[in-house]
C-alpha cells in the first residue's frame, strides 16, 4: 500500500494505492494519525486506485473516521469501483460515511 | 523433470487439437500445466482408463493438475483438469502474507477472473486472520492448513486447524449501526466471507476446525 496527502480546499486527500488488509491497516492508522495531529480533521479518502480492500481495511477507515468526528471534523470517501465498492455496499459503510464520486465532486460542496 | 512444457489455459477455456501439443496427448505427460477444460484430440485413447490416477503433470513444486472427469464428444475427448495448491503456515502474519501471496500466484497461473481472485483473497485473509487472533489460547506455535482446488467451475478453499471450537456458520450477524461513533463492525469479515462465496460449510472433527468455503467462478 502507498498512501499520500494533498490539500484540495477544505478536504486533506488522502489517496491509497494497493492494498488496505491486514498487513497494511497498522502503516494507513499510522499516518491517519499523523495527520490528525498536524492538525487535519477533514479527510477524503479516495479509493479509486486501492484495488483491494478487506475488513481490516474497513475497521482502519471507521477508526479515522471516529476520531475525525470527535474532533469536530469528518471523513468521506470516493473512488468506489467493482469489489472495493462491493465490500462498501455489503458492510452498510454507505450510511455511516459519506461517499463521493470523485475528489472534484467532494471539493464542488 | 526433464524438458518443462508449460501451458496455461484460461479458465474454462476448450482448445481444439491443433493447439495441444503432442504430449498433451498422453494423460501422463510431465511438465503440463492444464487448468480448467482442455479438448485432447487423441481419439484413440481412451482416458477414462486414467481418470481414477490422472495425475498428469507437475509445473512446480506447489501446482499439480489431476484429471478429474473426461466426455467424448465428436470432435474427441474433453478432460476436466483440476488445479490444487496446498499449503501450511503457522500461526502469524508474515506467514499470512506468504501464503497470500503463493496463493495469488496459483490463482493468476490458472487464469481466474479478477473478481474471484478478490474474493479468494477475502476468504482467506478473513479465515486466517481470525484463525491467528482468536483460535489458540496460548503464544505456542500452531500449524494451519489451507488448500485451494480449481474444478470445473468451482474455487473450493478449505481450511484445518487444531484451535478453540469456533463455528463461523454462527457467528452473529454484525449490528447495523446509526452512527459512525457507537460503531464497532464486530463480526464483519465473517459477513464478507458468508455473502461473497456460493456455499460454505463448517465441521468439528478430532479436536479440529474444518471450515470449506466454495466461490463460483462464471466467465468474465
Amino acid at each position: 500500500m502507498e498512501i499520500s496527502f494533498a490539500k484540495r480546499g477544505e478536504w486533506t486527500v488522502v489517496t491509497v494505492q494497493g492494498r488496505i488488509d491486514t498487513i497494511s491497516a497498522p502503516d494507513f492508522e499510522k499516518s491517519m494519525r499523523e495527520q490528525m495531529t498536524q492538525g487535519s480533521n477533514r479527510f477524503l479518502v479516495d479509493l479509486a486506485k486501492c484495488d483491494y480492500i478487506s475488513s481490516a481495511g474497513l475497521r482502519c477507515i471507521l477508526a479515522a473516521g471516529k476520531n475525525a468526528k470527535a474532533s469536530g471534523g469528518e471523513l468521506a470517501c470516493c473512488g468506489l469501483s467493482g469489489m472495493v465498492k462491493q465490500v462498501f455496499d455489503i458492510s452498510g459503510f454507505r450510511s455511516l460515511l459519506r461517499i463521493f464520486d470523485s475528489p472534484d465532486d467532494a471539493a464542488k460542496e | 523433470m526433464g524438458n518443462l512444457l508449460t501451458l496455461v489455459l484460461p479458465f474454462g477455456d476448450v482448445i481444439g487439437c491443433d493447439a495441444v501439443p503432442p504430449e498433451a496427448r498422453c494423460p501422463h505427460a510431465t511438465g503440463l500445466s492444464l487448468n480448467g477444460r482442455c479438448l485432447v484430440g487423441n481419439r484413440n485413447l481412451d482416458m477414462r482408463e486414467h481418470c481414477s490416477t490422472g495425475r498428469i503433470n507437475v509445473v512446480a513444486p506447489r501446482l499439480a493438475a489431476f484429471i478429474c472427469g473426461a466426455t467424448k464428444n465428436s470432435s474427441g475427448w474433453e478432460l476436466v483438469v483440476a488445479g490444487r495448491l496446498q499449503l501450511s503456515i503457522q500461526n502469524n502474519y508474515e506467514a499470512l502474507a506468504r501464503l497470500m501471496g503463493e496463493a495469488n500466484e496459483f490463482l493468476e497461473d490458472s487464469a481466474v477472473p479478477e473478481t474471484v481472485v478478490y474474493k479468494a483473497n477475502l476468504i482467506l485473509e478473513e479465515l486466517l486472520t481470525n484463525i491467528i487472533k482468536y483460535a489458540f489460547d496460548d503464544e505456542g506455535v500452531h500449524e494451519i492448513s489451507v488448500v485451494l482446488t480449481l474444478a470445473g467451475t468451482t474455487l473450493t478453499i478449505e481450511f484445518v486447524d487444531g484451535g478453540r471450537e469456533f463455528s463461523p456458520l454462527l457467528a452473529p450477524q454484525p449490528e447495523a449501526c446509526h452512527s459512525i461513533l457507537d460503531c464497532t463492525i464486530g463480526g464483519l469479515g465473517i459477513h464478507l466471507v458468508r455473502t461473497m462465496t456460493e456455499s460454505v460449510e463448517y465441521r468439528r472433527e478430532q479436536e479440529k476446525n474444518f471450515f470449506v468455503a466454495r466461490l463460483k467462478i462464471d466467465a468474465e
